[in-house]
């Protein structure tokens, strides 16, 4: 059965670059006071069963170009804090209740430690970066510092476009919309960073890093939108959210952009009813009745198709960025990762 | 800080002090495995998945992909504007270009807190390794005689605009003076832009803006001029139109194209 073996391969290559990261991230947080209430929480997101994509990626691309993957190491550290911290703070914004088959730091710990742990952990991510400067030397550091500026930049502007689409409940959306916002919040600090910075690293910043964005950001558009499917038709227990929570919110998926765009318009009058509706006022009847329109108008296999194209197209543009490097284990593992994204479902 | 784990993983992948690199097995790249269809866990739902991505792979063209690609294009041309925006407010960059960054860099460290002096050691390795990559086979410089290439700090492009602001209906024309510094022959290529965007988000179409000549070979140390012109439509509103200007075959030859319209 090789095809099983390559996809716990996958599995098994990201949960060693995750176990590294994880090591290593432990040793950048303060065992002092506060403990209770701050470092005590910072551990928790990161150490729930998460895939470690993005610290993966940075160091199997720094291995494939040839680099050691100790150099990336720190880089990698700080990209996860930032994910990390992203995912506290996206929970409180969403109302998020589940994250990795747990309860929310809200939802335990309550809003204002939630807030205030994710504050902690941008803060954290900034000595990994720092202590590149030893190891890497300034001209490294620096462009890794502006790697990093773009990427958090640029996840924020995504995230503010995004939350307001909610907050206006904003319905007239395209393809061109979802697909604009997913580079901003999701793809540049999913995937293009990280297989930047990891090259850069590598190659002692002479290389042109741009090769790596079509593949990026195909490939972390393909990977959210698989994630919004899941959230629509996984199994809470392995996917780890709640099912169905992107309704719940009103999240703009593309599933829900294709419904409205496609539906009666009396169908659209109702939905965008109720998406004005706060959370804790919609009914679970019509988050029901929701999901039955995208089933209806084919949504959800419409967001499938896409996936499936975007995930083609990072395939093809992999060997623009990886092509014509020497065949090792770090190449194909981001060779695999991108057809595992897609049919992951967790 | 960068210990091994004490814990090694109880898997194919291993990584030692003297070897770091990744080992765990699998088909390779070019090997008949590889590229084998990847059917997962027994599932038709997965394997229906796989056909669809290699036909997703085999179809260039799908329209999710070809808006994927131009939304990528005018956003990495926005970030470049805007990081030259920034550049400019925050240091004399011409000073710095010139050769003088040691007396800029001087007066910034005057007022600087301890913190910030860091950061600017690091600025200035940043502007010398700008100044390395200045070295390029073909470089696009504006239209004055004799002027430098420009190069922003983060995506190091020269920036081409009009000396005056335009009016809707009129047509801009730009010179670009591309240079070849190699003894080799560049073959024949071409341009294309990218949409012109304003910070709204309005557009002027990539349609309206042409090359003369579409196509040119470059001989070695010869430079040839390109005018970039720009139809502006009768309807177009008052803004900044920034996009990206790229030739066909060479990756590195970009410029922005920066157009105000009052």
């Amino acid at each position: 059965m090789p095809e099983v073996n390559r996809f716990e391969l996958v599995e098994t290559a990201l949960k060693h670059y995750k176990d590294i990261t994880m090591e290593t991230l432990l040793t950048f947080l303060p065992s002092k006071e506060p403990r209770r209430h701050l470092y005590d929480l910072i551990p928790s997101y990161p150490l729930r069963p998460g895939k470690g994509l993005r610290p993966g990626l940075c160091m199997a691309t720094c291995e494939a170009f040839g680099g050691n993957v100790r150099n990336a190491l720190r880089s990698a550290v700080a990209i996860e804090l930032f994910h990390n911290a992203f995912l506290i703070h996206d929970d409180v914004e969403d109302g998020s209740e589940y994250r990795r088959g747990e309860k929310t730091l809200h939802a335990k710990y309550g809003m204002e430690i939630a807030v205030n742990a994710g504050d902690a952990m941008n803060v954290l991510s900034i000595r990994p970066l720092m202590e590149n400067l030893t190891v890497l030397g300034p001209e490294l550091t620096w462009q890794i510092f502006t790697e990093i500026e773009h990427m958090v930049r640029q996840s924020v502007e995504g995230q503010a476009m995004e939350l307001g689409w909610v907050h206006d409940n904003i319905c007239d959306l395209t393809e061109e919309d979802y697909l604009r916002t997913t580079l901003k919040k999701t793809c540049w600090y999913t995937s293009i960073h990280p297989c930047r910075i990891g090259a850069l690293i590598a190659r002692g910043g002479e290389m042109n890093l741009d090769r790596f964005n079509r593949f990026g950001f195909y490939m972390g558009a393909a990977f959210q939108i698989q994630d919004d499917i899941l959230n629509l038709v996984g199994q809470r227990k392995k996917y780890g959210k709640e099912i169905g929570g992107d309704i719940w919110e009103g999240k703009r998926t593309v599933m829900l952009i294709h419904l409205l765009n496609n539906c009666t318009k009396r169908e659209k009058e109702k939905i965008k009813i109720f998406l004005s509706l706060p959370r804790k006022q919609r009914l679970p009847k019509d988050v029901k009745w929701v999901y039955s329109l995208m089933s209806k108008y084919g949504s959800i296999e419409y967001a499938r198709k896409n996936a499936s194209q975007l995930a083609g197209a990072a395939l093809r543009e992999f060997f623009v960025a990886y092509g014509d490097l020497p065949d090792t284990q770090a190449k194909q593992f981001i060779y695999d990762i991108v057809l595992y994204m897609i049919e992951r479902d967790i | 800080m960068l210990n091994k784990s004490k814990k090694t993983p109880k898997s194919r992948l291993n990584m030692t002090e003297e070897d770091s690199t990744t080992k765990f097995q699998t088909g390779g790249l070019g090997s008949k495995k590889g590229n084998k269809e990847w059917t997962g866990t027994g599932a038709g739902e997965k394997k229906k998945i796989s056909q669809d991505v290699i036909k997703g792979l085999a179809n260039a063209t799908s329209r999710v992909v070809r808006q994927a690609a131009s939304i990528l294009e005018e956003e990495v041309a926005a970030g470049i504007v805007a990081a030259k925006d920034v550049e400019d407010r925050l240091i004399n960059v011409k000073d710095l270009r010139s050769g003088k960054p040691d007396e800029v860099i001087h007066r910034f460290r005057r007022d600087a807190h301890e913190v910030v002096d860091i950061f600017i050691d690091l600025a200035h390795a940043a502007t010398q390794y700008v100044g390395g990559l200045a070295q390029r086979v073909v470089t696009i410089r504006g239209s004055e005689k004799g002027k430098k290439p420009e190069y922003t700090a983060s995506g190091q492009l020269p920036t081409l605009k009009t000396n005056k602001a335009m009016k809707p209906g009129e047509r801009a024309k730009i010179p670009m003076n591309l240079e070849n510094n190699s003894d080799k022959i560049m073959d024949k290529f071409g341009f294309h832009s990218t949409d012109l965007v304003d910070a709204s988000g309005r557009r002027i179409a990539a349609e309206k803006i042409t090359f003369t000549p579409s196509a040119l070979s470059l001989a070695p140390y010869k430079t040839q001029k390109v005018i970039v012109s720009v139809n502006i439509p009768a309807k177009t509103s008052a803004g900044i139109y920034s996009g990206l200007i790229r030739a066909t075959k060479m990756d590195q030859l970009q410029a922005i194209l920066v157009i105000q319209v009052d």
